[in-house]
Parts: C-alpha cells; structure tokens; sequence
C-alpha cells in the first residue's frame, strides 16, 4: 500500500474500500440471511415453504443450532436426524475412517518418516516450521504446492496427463474406503473385502502407466515402464501369499479375518506370508528398496517428473493413502487388528498397530540401497513365489491337522 | 427399474468402449478404453450377484491383461499413430453389415432364452471352492494340466531364444 500525501488519494482509497465492500457485502450477508431467516422456516414446514405460515419460531430455530443439537456424536441431535451424525455415511466417508483421517494421517506420517530418517543418518530433520521438531512441515509443504502453478508439458497428452492424478486419488479413497479400522468403525463392508482391495491394488500399475506415457518425456516413460516390470514381479507373490490366511480364517472378509486370529495372531504360523507379503507391499507402495519406478538418483523422479504443484501433491497423497492402506491390511491379516485389551477403544488398538507396521516399512529406506530390475524379478519369481507356496502348505497342514 | 438401467448404463459403456478400442486414432487410448470395457463387464457380474467372478474380472482382465496389452501398443507403437488414417466407408461393407444385424435380430427373437436370471445371493466362495473340488474336479485338473503345459512351453522357448 503505498502512503498517503495528497488528498485525492485518500479520497480515492475511500472510494476504492467502499467499492469492494458493496461488492463483498451480498457474498456475506445473503448466506447468512439465508441460514438465519429462510433455513429454519423451510426445516419446519419440512422444505414446502407455500401453505406454510412465514412468523418464525425463534425458540425452534435456536433449539435447532444449540451445540446440544449440533453434537455429530449424539443420534437423537438436529444434525445426526439430518443426516450428518458419526454413524452416517457421509461423515463415515467424509471424515473419521475415511478421507480426512487419513489425510491428516499421511501427513503426520510424512513428517515423522523425514524426522525418524534424519535421526537414522544423524541428520536434523524439519526443525523450523511449527514449535515442536517443526510438525507442520507437512502443512508448510501443502501451502507451497498449493499456490505453485500448474506446468503441463506442450507435447504432453493434455486428458491422459491429468487423468492419473483423479485416478490415484479415486483408487486411494477406494482403498480406505474398504479397510475398516474397528469393529464398526468402516464405511464399507462385503463378505469379499480382501479381495475388493486386491482388484482395487490391480489399477495401479494401469495409472503409472498412462501417467508415465502422457507426459511424453523419457525418465517418466522409464520410470512407468519399470512400474510395471515391478508389477509382473511382485502381484502374484501378494496375493498367493495372503491365501495362507484365507485358508485359516476360512473367510475373505477383514472382520471375519480378524473375529478368527482370537486365539493366536497369524503372524505366528504365518511367518512366512507375513515376510512375503511386508516384501511385496514395500514393493507394491514403491519405496525404497524397491522404488525403482521413482528412483531419483536416476531418473529425476521416475513418472513423476513432469507432475508439479499441487497435482503433484495429490498424487503424493494418493501414494501415502496407498501406504496407510497396506499397513492396515498387514495388521488386519497377521497382527489381530483391532483385537487389544478392553479400556482402550479399538480403533486405537488398530492404529497403535498400523504405525508400528509403517514405522517398519519406512525403516529401510534410511539404510539400503535400491536393488536391480533383474535382482527384483529373480526375487519375486524364484524366491518369494516359493515361499507363498510353502506357507500355503503350512495353513493346508495346520487346517488338516485342526490345530487352528 | 432401477436394475434395468444400471444394465442399460454398463451395457452402453462396454459396447462404446469396446467400439473405441477399435476406431481409436491412438492405439494408448484404443488399450485404455479396451480397460473401461473390461470393466463394465465386471459390473455386468456384479449385477448378476456373481460378485467373486467380477473382482477375478478386475484382478485378471484389468490388473494384467489390459496392463500388458497397455505395455506392448506402448513400446510398439511409436511412429504407427501417424500413418494409420481411416478407410473410406464402402456400401458393400454396409449391406454386409445390415445383413449380420437382420439375421442376428431374427435369431434373437424366435429364440428361447429370454432372461438372464441372477445367481442366487447364497452362492458363497465356499459353495464355489466345494463345487470346483468336487463336481467339477476333472475340468480343475485339465486347466491345471493345461497352464503348467503352457509355462513349461514358454520356458522352454525363452531358453532356445538365449542359445
């Protein structure tokens, strides 16, 4: 703002602040019009406002917002009733097993996997960005890459170069949308809950791909092409090494599988599918060893190179979610999910359990190097191929002999 | 009601795809609508109840196969997208065609099958994995017998392609 000398000026800053309030003024007061004079009449006459008397009901309209009725938790309150309480499936969806959870989630996630690296390698880590070890680094990040521009390539496929980005994310909401986190904390459930997730897993390789293609650019098209060479690697691996559990639980559904690991955990008999599938998930989720289709030492950023601002951000997102959701299947399959002792509710259980399961798949990547295409696939088709099938006659012979 | 058009939508989906992943000027988008399509008819099972075939729809047709046909139209193609132009229209194609869709129709309608009815919904993977175990053993173990043949073929000709 530059200063005042003369009095034009001022005259014309008057002018200019009375200009924009006429113009912002409707954008406020017509809303709130709106939810304090029109809103309670229509909520009473049940939205027919015509044979319907205009006075208003002061007392009814008050009831309607005290913080009493506008408890989300309470099932008898004005907002469960409008079908905006914890139970509904909109806030199932919305907010607490779903999106936002999980958003928040990832990006405490992000925060704590650069902080606990750092300490790996004797480094500091995010130390600025809020007060304590800078924990909002992640919502520092998140403002950057808000207010950068979108670059799309000019020789870039301009439908196919965006598509990936609502794909990753629709496929990463269909992840936690099938993975519950309580015994009635979920927003979706079906006698085939494990398998839905597995066919939702099978997309993935199909975005990289056609993200990798569109954005016409050699590392992006390496990088997508070795993508899918993980892929042929590692998808028969994972699912042959979940069919161990199927078998002792004898059910395809996460509370099913759960409900039966009452007794003993599977990861005991299961030792050897809970190691495949932790090898194959690291590789399914892309990191390190196994972050070849990103590989920034080699290929600036794999697929991802040519993505900015906060396209790129989403599609981070989508790949934390994808993180979050392999956790929680591999506590949900080996470690008893939400089963834990009784005062603590069980979707802390299950999230006390979760982080321990990704603090393990983030440990790697502070240590090792990244391993060879050829080295993956020897792995996946001579080694881990193996051993699923040895621990599918492991759970034939502990099912035949009833000792689970 | 409600059933009729969700059929109808899937429906329009598969066969628009399919008839994309034919006419599509690029092959990439010719593989990705071929993916679409595999998709509505995995709706298609679901519809029917057969909800374990669907997701076996998705895992197989989508998860490989449309991927390796995505992987191969990708490092084949590079140069063909500019050559390939449309053929003209010729009327002896389109009486051939006409033809096809008057004998089809007919079939269609003095034929028995009216309905395709729903699997009941208790068709559990149990019922399925008893079926496949039991009545339908002999077919299992052909199949088996089949792809073991198969990647035994195939290993054999990865190791004469090496020598």
């Amino acid at each position: 703002m530059a200063e005042l000398t003369t009095f034009e000026q001022f005259v014309k800053r008057v002018l200019e602040i009375v200009f924009w309030v006429l113009i912002f003024l409707p954008l406020v007061i017509l809303p709130v019009f709106y939810l304090v004079y029109v809103l309670p009449v229509e909520l009473q006459c049940n939205f027919v406002l015509l044979g319907c008397s205009h006075s208003i009901d002061w007392a009814t309209a008050l009831y309607m917002f005290s913080p009493n009725q506008l408890n989300p938790f309470d099932p008898t309150s004005f907002i469960s009733s409008m079908g905006l309480g914890a139970s509904s499936i909109l806030f199932r969806a919305g907010f607490f097993p779903g999106l936002t959870f999980v958003a928040v989630l990832s990006s405490f996630v992000i925060w704590y996997e650069r902080k606990l690296l750092a300490k790996m390698q004797y480094r500091v880590g995010p130390l600025y960005a809020g007060r304590v070890g800078g924990i909002f680094q992640s919502f520092a990040d998140l403002f950057k890459l808000l207010f950068k521009e979108i670059v799309i390539p000019a020789k870039a496929d301009r439908l196919m170069f965006l598509a990936p980005v609502f794909g990753m994310m629709a496929l990463g909401g269909a992840l936690i949308g099938i993975v519950p986190v309580g015994a009635n904390e979920f927003v979706a459930s079906s006698p085939y809950s494990l398998l839905i997730a597995l066919a939702i897993l099978s997309f993935f390789p199909l975005v990289t791909l056609i993200a990798g293609w569109a954005s016409n650019n050699k590392f992006s098209f390496i990088g997508a092409i070795r993508a899918l060479y993980q892929m042929i690697s590692y998808e028969i691996p994972l699912i042959l090494s979940v069919i161990g559990v199927v078998i002792l639980a004898g059910s395809l559904d996460f509370t099913g599988i759960v409900n039966s690991q009452n007794k003993i955990w599977f990861i005991a008999p299961m030792i050897l599918g809970a190691i495949v599938f932790y090898i194959t998930a690291m590789a399914e989720v892309e990191r390190i060893p196994f972050d070849l289709p990103e590989a920034d030492s080699e290929l600036v950023a794999g697929w991802l190179t040519e993505y900015t601002s906060m396209v790129f951000g989403t599609i981070n997102l989508a790949i934390y979610i994808k993180l979050y959701a392999m956790s929680a299947i591999f506590t949900l399959l080996f470690l008893g999910g939400w089963s834990g002792p009784a005062p603590v509710p069980d979707f802390v259980w299950f999230l006390i359990k979760t982080i321990i399961v990704m603090t393990i798949f983030i440990i790697p990547r502070g240590a090792n190097p990244r391993i060879r295409i050829d080295q993956l696939i020897d792995l996946g088709w001579v080694w881990l191929i193996g051993l699923s099938f040895l621990n599918i006659f492991i759970a034939l012979v502990l099912k035949a002999s009833g000792l689970l | 009601m409600n059933e009729e058009i969700i059929f109808a939508a899937l429906a329009a989906l598969t066969i628009v795809a399919a008839i994309v992943s034919l006419e599509a000027r690029q092959v990439v988008y010719g593989a990705i609508s071929l993916a679409f399509s595999f998709l509505g008819v995995a709706g298609l099972f679901i519809l029917l109840n057969a909800t374990f075939v669907a997701l076996f729809q998705i895992i197989v047709y989508i998860g490989a196969i449309a991927v390796l046909i995505l992987f191969t139209v990708m490092l084949v193609t590079k140069d063909v997208e500019a050559e390939s132009k449309r053929e003209p229209i010729r009327p002896f194609a389109i009486l051939i065609a006409v033809a096809l869709a008057v004998v089809v129709s007919l079939v269609a309608s003095f034929s028995n099958f009216t309905n395709t009815y729903a699997v009941s919904s208790n068709l559990t993977v149990a019922n399925i994995g008893a079926l496949l175990t039991g009545e339908y053993s002999f077919a299992l173990e052909i199949l088996a017998l089949i792809l073991g043949a198969s990647i035994v073929g195939a290993l054999t000709l990865a190791k004469l392609d090496k020598e």
